[in-house]
């Protein structure tokens, strides 16, 4: 079983769409899918139609049991494909593991759990950088990390390795891949040029700026379902592949 | 452990439609459904239903589409047939033509059951037009027009509770459960029936039955075995109905011959001489079977330049085959055999006149002392032989060997199960040996026979000498394997073993 995050520390990057789409095409390859929604605006859960759970304090019992885990998984619409929904109470998730006291690794700990139901989870992430996000970057074995092409994106960017570095993590697991990029704007097109000098582990396939990757709020469905020929939709099957290709290799 | 999803499968005793399904549902909850195409099924099976028995099964879907299933209907192979297809070697080269070999390699597949079967696929939505449930909703009509209804629902992870409500709507729904709605169990449902020829007859023995009464009784059905098989040599299904026909008349015959002290005189020698005109009507189209059958074998044992000549001789023996089969026909179709095998019945169906020495043997301990006396044979026949005997005393032993094969088989169920399969194994070996020994022997003879007929090319006598040298070379090879699996079969502990499993019984002997 493999663990993908999808992380910023940016909000508005399309960490959701890309979390969604790739999960989407994970199931479509045949893998055992599970998506985590850990985001407590469960902005992924409502793409799939999947509502969180009505239990108030669910998230309170997250790290403790893996059979907690398990009463909240639900079946998508698509085959092999199950999402664990997010939920208002998993904004406590910082203080709940400062509780439980190890620091870093009880989420690779409860996941560790599902390895027999799934070959792969993919963690929708809040975008902050917390004592969750640590439990993150040590639970996943990549770090797949959405950058829009700008000036700001760059500088998070630049702040999440320093940060990797700091900490001592691993910071081969970190994998930038663009996002809503507009290939008509000069700032874009320097941005990118110069990202990928700096930073080697870039994914070759972007995602291009697309209205069609905002209906995905009207259509509650990820991209291929209603928009099968476009561009974005190519973009995101191609990122799958080359993110498959990664894991294989890696 | 995440728990797998359940399934609940009924079989609807009304018609139901997509609009009463809707109407059924919970207000919140909405259903869609999508039609499917109706598809014309014929299920295909050998005469000993080996395909099911497997717990497989074979459709031919249409005129063309020839598919192998297992019980659940998923799909294990599949190809396009043209024409006429009843064994594996008439199908396209590939995965399915592989898999029918292995369950049916001799026997033609026939239509079985033929329905029509339509099923429509569903999703019951939530008010988020989230599916909650997935449904299946299959028709099937079966031959005789009769219509069964299957509804199959499938609740998604997580969605129990929705699952619930909706179920309690369709319990008003007149229905009964069902383990599961894989197809084999849906034609099971919708009237298809499976007829299990018996293969290995049961006699239900009783140990001390009195022996001519068992043996008439044993008798009969095998004879009434061997009747089983007649419309398939009539209609020509496949060449193991003659052989099945061929190998139960034998063992009668082998039976009423090793027990013919239980017969008065004149009994047994009414059973024996018309047991051995039935039997023998056969002989030529057998023969001719079996050297058609191993077609493929011949033509690997030749050089390829010797190819046109067999493929002649081939053709020659097909036409004389069908002449052999025709004549079979009529003899089993005619009156004189339907007298002569009426009459064969009724005599072993009178009552025992138990005028024999060994009329009313208890047959367990008869059973046991001729096993043990054949084995005794083999014993004294086997020892006889080495590598420079001549080759008669082989094919008499093999005669032998066969008789204790039938023993064994036939009264398998008076004693301990396991250690009679085991012994029939050990002589297996032997009589694997001893019956390549013989075919080789018998093939060349008639290909010696074959090759003083009229009219025969110069490419014929080419191939029929050079297989005849090729079989004379294989039956040298199988002859000095001969002694050593004798020594096997005849070794003490092997012995030992028959004389433990088949002893008599001191307290009540009886003379053989």
């Amino acid at each position: 079983m493999k663990i993908l995050a999808c992380y910023s520390i940016k909000g508005g990057v399309g960490k959701t769409a890309s979390a969604v789409n790739i999960a989407y095409w994970a199931a479509k390859s045949g893998r055992k899918t599970l998506l985590l929604d850990l985001d407590p605006q469960g902005a992924s859960s409502f793409y799939f139609r999947i509502k969180s759970s009505p239990k108030k304090d669910w998230g309170g019992r997250f790290f403790k049991a893996y059979g907690q885990i398990l009463k909240q998984i639900k079946e998508s619409d698509y085959d092999n494909l199950d999402v664990i929904p997010g939920h208002l109470s998993f904004r406590n998730f910082d203080i709940l593991l400062q509780q439980i006291g190890q620091r870093k690794n009880r989420l690779r700990q409860v996941l560790k759990g599902l390895k027999k139901e799934y070959d792969l989870i993919i963690l929708d992430c809040p975008p902050s950088i917390s004592q969750l996000a640590e439990n993150i970057f040590t639970a996943a074995d990549l770090v797949l990390v959405p950058v829009v092409p700008t000036t700001l994106s760059e500088r998070t960017f630049a702040q999440l390795t320093t940060f990797f570095k700091h900490e001592d993590y691993n910071r081969k697991k970190l994998i930038p891949f663009f996002t809503m990029v507009d290939r008509r704007k000069q700032l874009h097109r320097q941005t990118a040029i110069s990202m990928r000098k700096h930073y080697k582990r870039f994914l070759r396939n972007a995602i291009p700026y697309s209205t069609d990757v905002e209906k995905m709020g009207i259509h509650r469905t990820p991209i291929d379902i209603f928009a099968r020929g476009k561009q974005a939709n190519k973009a995101y099957l191609a990122l799958w592949m080359e993110i498959d290709q990664k894991m294989k290799d890696s | 452990m995440l728990e797998t999803a359940p399934q609940f499968c009924y079989r609807l005793l009304t018609e139901i439609t997509l609009q009463e399904l809707s109407e059924i549902l919970p207000k919140s909850y909405v259903l869609h459904m999508v039609t499917g195409i109706q598809k014309n099924l014929t299920l295909l099976d050998n005469f000993d239903w080996d395909i099911y028995q497997s717990g497989l099964l074979l459709l031919r879907e249409g005129k063309n589409k020839l598919q192998l299933l297992d019980a659940s209907g998923r799909l294990l192979a599949s190809d396009c047939i043209h024409g006429e297809s009843r064994f594996w070697w008439q199908l396209p080269a590939g995965d399915l033509a592989d898999k029918i070999e292995k369950l049916s390699p001799l026997r033609a597949f026939m239509p079985k059951y033929f329905c029509q079967l339509k099923t429509d696929h569903g999703t019951i939505l939530n008010g988020d037009e989230k599916i909650v449930v997935r449904m299946e909703l299959s028709t099937v009509i079966g031959s005789d027009d009769q219509k069964s209804y299957f509804l199959k629902m499938s609740p998604l992870r997580g969605y129990q509770k929705d699952y619930a409500q909706i179920s309690k709507c369709f319990a008003a729904i007149h229905s009964a459960e069902l383990p599961d709605m894989g197809l084999r169990n849906v034609l099971l449902q919708s009237g298809l029936e499976i007829n299990f020829p018996e293969k290995k007859p049961i006699f239900n023995l009783a140990a001390t039955e009195p022996a001519e009464a068992a043996i008439s009784r044993m008798a009969v059905k095998m004879v009434q075995l061997a009747r089983d098989q007649e419309p398939g040599i009539i209609a020509d299904i496949d060449t193991e109905f003659v052989h099945q026909y061929r190998v139960n008349i034998r063992k009668t015959r082998s039976l009423i011959s090793s027990f013919k002290k239980s017969f008065s005189s004149e009994r047994y020698q009414l059973l024996k001489r018309e047991l051995k005109i039935i039997g023998s009507q056969t002989n030529e189209l057998r023969d001719l079977d079996v050297f058609l059958m191993d077609q493929d074998y011949y033509r690997r044992l030749l050089p390829e330049n010797l190819w046109p000549g067999l493929n002649q001789i081939f053709r020659r023996i097909k036409r004389r085959r069908a002449i052999a089969w025709k004549k079979v026909t009529n003899s089993l179709t005619g009156t004189a055999y339907q007298e002569q095998i009426g009459h064969l019945l009724l005599t072993l169906q009178q009552q025992p006149e138990f005028v024999a020495k060994q009329s009313d043997s208890g047959i367990r301990q008869l059973a046991g002392r001729k096993i043990l006396v054949q084995y005794q044979q083999i014993y004294t026949d086997g020892m006889a032989i080495d590598n420079t005997t001549p080759d008669q005393a082989v094919h008499d032993l093999r005669i032998e060997c066969k008789k204790l094969r039938y023993l064994l088989e036939l009264f398998a169920e008076l004693f301990p199960a396991d250690k009679v399969k085991q012994l029939v194994k050990l002589l297996k070996v032997l009589q694997d040996n001893l019956g390549r020994f013989n075919d080789f022997s018998v093939q060349r003879e008639f290909l010696v026979h074959f090759g003083q007929g009229k009219n025969l090319s110069a490419d014929q006598f080419a191939s029929i000498n050079g297989l005849a040298a090729v079989l004379y070379n294989k039956q040298v090879y199988e002859r000095h394997l001969v002694a050593e699996n004798i020594a096997l079969f005849i070794d003490k502990s092997i012995r030992n073993q028959f004389n433990h499993l088949f002893k008599i019984n001191p307290k009540k002997d009886c003379d053989v």
